[in-house]
C-alpha cells in the first residue's frame, strides 16, 4: 500500500465522518418533540383582547394509533405574544409548519386582519398555505369540538374547505394569497364564511372584507358561486338551484355550471364615469327539472334565454349587495390601476366611496350542453 | 503562467463557464431590487441589463482579438506596458476576491435567515468554500467540465418558479412605464450588477481554443440564457406580489415557492436552495479561479494551485466581518462603484487605447 491510497482512503473515511455529525447539528428540529399545531382561532374577548385556541395532533403512545386532538386557550394582545404563552402550556415544541386552517370569529375579523398574519408572514418556517375562514359567533368554539363525527377538526375543516373550493362555493384563500390582496389598494378579497347552528357546521357563502376587515356583510351560498363564476373563478365546477318563470309556468332547476368564459372590461367614459362591462358565457349540465317543459330544440332555447335573463337579474342583485357593503371582489380598482393609471392617481384617495357608485353591467349567457340520460 | 494544453477549454466550456459565473446569488433578490426603481417594468429593465451585458461582452471581445497574446498579462503589456498592466492585474485580481466575499455574505445572510438560523457561519462558509476551493485548483478544462455537468440543475431552478403560476394576477406588473422610462433605466443600470460575471472572459478568453467568432457565439449564448431566466424569474415574481408587497419581501422567488406544496415535497423553497446552492457555489469557485490566475500570471507561477488556498482562505475571513446588514450594503455598494470601474470604464479605455494604437501601426 503506498502513502497515495492511504491518503485517499483517509480522506474518504474524513468524509463518510462528516457526514455522520455534521447533518443537523445545530438547526435539527426532530418531528417526535413538536407540537403540530393543524388549526388555530382568532376569537375577541369581551375586553376587546385577543384569544387564540389552537388545536394540536397528536398520536398517544399506547393507546393504539388512534391520533387525537388537544386544544390549548391563551388571551394576550399579539399572535407572537401568544405563541409564547401557548407554548408554556404544551408539553412539546410549539410548531406551526403544519398549520392547515385559521378561523376567524365575526367580531375578530372586523379588526384588521394584517397585524394578526404579520408573525405568519415573517417566520421562514410558517405555513403560507394555510386556508382561512370567518366563523359566525366563536370561533374558538368550534376548536374545542376536537372531533367532529370521527374526523379531527383539523382535518375536519380543511376538508370542508377544499371540497368548497372544488365544487366554487367559496374562493381559494391561502394566507399568502390573502396577502397579496391586503396589500392592494384595488381588490378586497372574501373568505369562506362557516356557520355553527346548534352542532351543524357548513359553509354559508363568502365573507364579505373591505380594507382588510370584515364588512359584517355576507354573500349567501348561491350568490358566492355566481360571484366566482362572475370572477372567472370557477372550481371543478358549480351548482345552481334557480326558479324561473317561463311562459306563466314556474320552472324548478339545478344545473351544474361546467364551463364559463368570461369577458371583463373596465373603461373611463369621457366624462370621468367608470364604466365595467362583466359579461359571462357559461355551459350548463341540466341535474333537475322538475317541471316538464318540453325536449325540442325551441323550448330548450327558451329555456336558456328565460334562464340567462334571470342569472342576469341576480348578478345584479350580488353586485348590488357587493358594492352597498364596499367588497370590490372582483378587483375593479386593480383593472383601473392596469389599464387607466392616470384615472386611479386621480380617484385613488375616495376609491372606497367612488366603487360603491361605479356602474356594473352584468350579463350572464347560457348554454346547455347536457341534461342527464333522460330528456 | 502560459495556458498548458490541459488548461485549454472548447468554445462550448466557455459557454458554461460564463455561464455558471454569471448565474449567483443575485437571482433570489433580483425582482425584489429592481422593482424598487422600475416598479411594474423591472422585467424589461432586466432585458436591457442583458442587453447592455451583450455590448460589454462585445467590447471585450473587440479588445482581447485585437491584442493577441498567451494570456492577458502579455496581451496588457503590449498594449499599456510593464507596469501599467501588472497594475491592471492586481486590480482585477482584488476585485474579483472581492466579489467572491460579496457572493458568500449575500449566500450566508440567505442561508441563515431561510434555512439555518441556529448553524454557526464558519460552518456554512466552509460548506461552500471547501467546494468550491476543491474545484477551483483544478484546471480550466476540469472547471467547465464540471459546470457543463452541473448546468442540467438551471432546468429544476425555472421549472420550480414555474409552480408559482398558481396563483398569479396579470395585472399587478401593470402600468409597465408606472415610473416611466426613467425608472426603467435606472432599474436596468441597477441589473447591471446582476449580470457581472462576463469579466470572466478577459482572463479566460486566451484558454479558449476554436476562432474568435466562436468564442464571441459562446459568451453571447450564455448571456443570453441568463437574461432570458433572470426576465422570466423576475416576471414570475412581479405577477405573484402585489405591488406594495414586493417592497416587503427580498427573496421574492423563495416566497413564492414557500407558499405553495407538492403532495410529497412540502417545502419546494427548500429544494430550490439546495439546487441555488450549486449555482452559489460555481459562482464563488470561477471567481476564486480568476483571482488565483491573476496572481499566477503576476508572479509567473506554473499553477494556481497554491494562491487558490490563500485567496479563498482570505475571502472566507472576510466574509465573518461583512454579515451585519449595514457592512453588506457598504460591501454592496463599494463592489458596484469598482464595477463600474472594472467592468464598464477600464475595457471601455483599454479598447480606445487599442484602437489609437492600431491606427498608429
Amino acid at each position: 500500500m503506498n502513502s497515495l491510497t492511504v491518503k485517499k482512503a483517509l480522506s474518504v473515511c474524513f468524509c463518510i465522518l462528516s457526514l455522520f455529525i455534521l447533518p443537523g447539528c445545530w438547526d435539527q428540529d426532530l418531528l417526535k418533540t413538536a407540537d403540530l399545531v393543524y388549526i388555530t382561532a382568532f376569537d375577541q374577548t369581551p375586553e376587546g383582547r385577543l384569544k387564540m385556541t389552537i388545536g394540536i395532533h397528536d398520536i398517544p403512545a399506547g393507546q393504539g394509533d388512534k391520533p387525537i386532538c388537544q386544544t390549548y386557550t391563551a388571551e394576550g394582545d399579539s399572535t407572537r405574544s401568544l405563541r409564547n404563552a401557548l407554548d408554556r402550556q404544551t408539553s412539546g415544541n410549539f410548531r406551526t409548519y403544519k398549520t392547515r386552517v385559521l378561523l376567524f370569529s365575526g367580531k375578530e375579523a372586523q379588526e384588521d386582519l394584517y397585524p394578526l398574519l404579520d408573525s405568519i408572514y415573517r417566520d421562514p418556517k410558517a405555513a403560507l398555505d394555510a386556508r382561512m375562514a370567518v366563523v359566525e359567533g366563536e370561533a374558538g368554539e368550534l376548536v374545542n369540538l376536537k372531533e367532529l363525527k370521527g374526523t379531527l377538526i383539523g382535518r375536519f375543516f380543511e376538508e370542508l374547505l377544499l371540497g368548497g373550493e372544488k365544487t366554487t362555493l367559496i374562493p381559494r384563500t391561502t394566507v399568502q394569497s390573502v396577502c397579496s390582496t391586503m396589500l392592494d389598494p384595488g381588490e378586497d378579497f372574501g373568505l369562506p364564511y362557516i356557520t355553527n347552528k346548534d352542532g351543524a357546521i357548513s359553509l354559508s357563502g363568502i365573507a364579505m372584507f373591505h380594507n382588510n376587515s370584515y364588512t359584517n356583510t355576507h354573500l349567501s351560498v348561491e350568490e358566492a358561486t355566481l360571484f366566482l363564476v362572475l370572477k372567472n373563478k370557477l372550481g371543478d365546477k358549480g351548482a345552481l338551484f334557480r326558479e324561473i318563470s317561463m311562459d306563466d309556468k314556474k320552472v324548478s332547476l339545478m344545473f351544474d355550471i361546467r364551463d364559463e368564459h368570461r369577458n371583463f372590461d373596465v373603461g373611463v367614459t369621457e366624462d370621468g364615469k367608470i364604466k365595467v362591462d362583466l359579461q359571462v358565457k357559461i355551459k350548463i349540465a341540466i341535474t333537475e327539472l322538475q317541471t316538464e317543459i318540453g325536449s325540442d330544440y325551441a323550448s330548450m332555447k327558451k329555456l336558456e334565454k328565460a334562464l340567462s335573463e334571470d342569472l342576469t337579474r341576480m348578478s345584479k342583485q350580488v353586485i348590488a349587495k357587493m358594492q352597498k357593503s364596499g367588497f370590490d371582489g372582483f378587483g375593479i380598482g386593480r383593472q383601473l390601476i392596469a389599464h387607466h393609471f392616470s384615472y386611479w392617481k386621480k380617484v385613488e384617495k375616495d376609491w372606497g366611496d367612488l366603487y360603491k357608485t361605479v356602474q356594473i353591467e352584468p350579463r350572464v349567457e347560457v348554454e346547455t350542453i347536457h341534461k342527464g340520460i333522460i330528456n | 503562467m502560459n495556458y498548458s494544453v490541459k488548461d485549454k477549454i472548447t468554445p462550448n466550456q466557455f459557454l458554461f463557464f460564463i455561464l455558471q459565473t454569471q448565474l449567483g446569488v443575485g437571482i433570489l433578490s433580483l425582482a425584489h431590487q429592481i422593482h424598487k426603481d422600475a416598479k411594474g417594468g423591472a422585467w424589461i429593465s432586466v432585458l436591457i441589463g442583458g442587453l447592455i451585458s451583450q455590448i460589454m461582452i462585445v467590447i471585450f471581445w473587440v479588445l482581447l482579438k485585437r491584442n493577441k497574446a498567451s494570456n492577458f498579462l502579455q496581451a496588457m503589456e503590449k498594449l499599456v506596458g510593464k507596469i501599467t498592466a501588472k497594475g491592471l492585474v492586481i486590480g482585477y485580481s482584488c476585485f474579483y476576491a472581492l466579489v467572491t466575499v460579496l457572493e458568500l455574505s449575500e449566500y450566508i445572510r440567505i442561508m441563515t435567515k431561510w434555512v439555518f438560523p441556529e448553524t454557526p457561519v464558519w460552518i456554512n462558509i466552509l460548506i461552500v468554500a471547501t467546494a468550491a476551493v476543491y474545484l477551483a485548483k483544478e484546471s480550466l478544462r476540469v472547471i467547465s467540465r464540471m459546470y457543463l455537468f452541473v448546468s442540467f440543475l438551471i432546468f429544476p431552478l425555472v421549472i420550480f418558479t414555474i409552480f408559482g403560476f398558481k396563483n398569479v394576477h396579470f395585472t399587478y406588473p401593470m402600468p409597465f412605464l408606472e415610473e416611466g422610462w426613467l425608472g426603467i433605466f435606472k432599474g436596468a443600470n441597477l441589473s447591471f450588477f446582476y449580470f457581472l460575471g462576463y469579466e470572466a472572459m478577459l482572463l479566460t478568453y486566451f484558454a479558449v481554443e476554436g476562432s474568435d467568432k466562436d468564442k464571441l457565439k459562446a459568451a453571447s449564448l450564455g448571456n443570453l440564457f441568463v437574461t432570458l431566466v433572470y426576465t422570466f424569474t423576475t416576471y414570475v415574481c412581479l405577477i405573484s406580489f402585489a405591488p406594495n408587497e414586493l417592497p416587503l419581501v427580498p427573496e421574492p422567488v423563495l416566497y413564492v415557492l414557500k407558499s405553495y406544496s407538492l403532495h410529497v415535497v412540502e417545502r419546494i423553497d427548500l429544494l430550490f436552495l439546495s439546487i441555488w446552492m450549486v449555482s452559489v457555489t460555481t459562482s464563488v469557485c470561477s471567481f476564486v479561479y480568476l483571482s488565483s490566475i491573476g496572481v499566477a500570471q503576476l508572479c509567473k507561477a506554473k499553477n494556481h494551485k497554491k494562491f487558490v488556498y490563500w485567496i479563498a482562505a482570505v475571502c472566507c475571513i472576510g466574509t465573518t466581518f461583512t454579515l451585519t446588514p449595514h457592512r453588506g450594503e457598504m460591501l454592496d455598494d463599494f463592489i458596484k462603484i469598482l464595477s463600474y470601474g472594472f467592468v464598464f470604464a477600464i475595457p471601455i479605455l483599454l479598447l480606445i487605447i487599442s484602437l489609437f494604437r492600431g491606427r498608429e501601426s
